[in-house]
């Protein structure tokens, strides 16, 4: 039912005589100064990767988010498997340095596929599967690596902070993306479940 | 649509809410405050109500006083949260 002018005034002066000249107004707790209390996991991450780089990995200069993506050089194997020549394409451990082998001979045959990505972390070699994954893997015989330019992986924060000195594997995460660009560039497994919760399988390894 | 910096106001039964888009702070209004509130926002289509121009028609219309601590005290609240201007 619409009031007319006169009863909502009516209806108003009442209100106004029963507060007894104590209007107020209360202001509730604000969000943002919640919000402001719960610093983002990419801050944080900002925050540990300027005091503390992981051993293997150097940030790439002058990018905005190299707290959250680390660069390594990424490097061609061409090695001839059953005669025929072929080419894969792997990260070079940094500690491991320019010359040395990816892998050993050790009689597992792994079929060598052109378009693999493989990568070295620690003294694990990983392939990198067509759903994002990665799994162990060793390949034989001979190899020569060709720099190609720069791969970038993922950094969990949180897991090197528990304890820096653990294999790389732990704390590493390379990017998943064909041309070696990093989509959701978040670190940490919990920070990137809380951000990009449904690109989680691009999360390699944990 | 409201423009950005003015309080959304919104009733509650005889009660109101207020939130301030520019501190993201929200405010309770209880009905007597609600309805000075109220009485500002509809003055306020006729273009910016200041303190003075609020006090002129609440002692017209309600012959209310404005001039107690309390009043002064609700005024100078609804100037802080950007419900009067100046």
């Amino acid at each position: 039912m619409t009031q007319s002018k006169s009863e909502r005034n009516e209806q108003r002066r009442r209100i106004l005589r029963a507060a007894a000249g104590a209007p107020v107004i209360l202001t509730l707790p604000s969000g943002a100064a919640l919000a402001a209390n719960s610093v983002t996991c990419d801050v944080k991450s900002k925050e540990l990767a300027s005091s503390s780089n992981p051993v293997g990995v150097s940030t790439v200069a002058g990018s905005p988010d190299d707290f959250m993506r680390y660069s390594v050089q990424a490097f061609t194997v061409s090695q001839t498997e059953g005669g025929a020549p072929a080419t894969v394409t792997g990260f070079l451990d940094a500690n491991a340095g320019t010359g040395t082998a990816l892998y050993q001979p050790s009689g597992n045959m792994v079929s060598v596929n052109p378009e693999d990505k493989y990568f070295y972390l620690g003294t694990q070699l990983y392939r990198v599967l067509p759903d994002s994954t990665a799994q162990p893997a060793s390949l034989s015989g001979d190899a020569t690596q060709t720099p190609a330019g720069l791969l970038y992986v993922l950094v969990d924060y949180t897991a090197y902070k528990t304890d820096p000195t653990a294999p790389q594997h732990t704390y590493v995460y390379p990017a998943s993306s064909s041309t070696g660009l990093v989509d959701n560039p978040i670190a940490g497994v919990s920070c990137w479940n809380s951000l990009t919760g449904a690109n989680l399988t691009s999360n390699l390894i944990n | 649509m409201a423009s950005l910096g003015k309080p959304i106001l919104r009733r509650l039964g005889d009660a109101a809410i207020a939130f301030d888009p520019r501190s993201w702070e929200t405010h309770v209004l209880p009905p007597a405050a609600a309805v000075v509130a109220e009485i500002a926002e509809e003055l306020s289509a006729e273009g910016p109500v200041s303190a003075e121009r609020l006090r002129r028609e609440l002692w017209a219309e309600f012959e209310l006083d404005c001039d107690t601590p309390e009043m002064r005290q609700l005024l100078r609240t609804m100037g802080e949260i950007g419900m009067l201007e100046g």
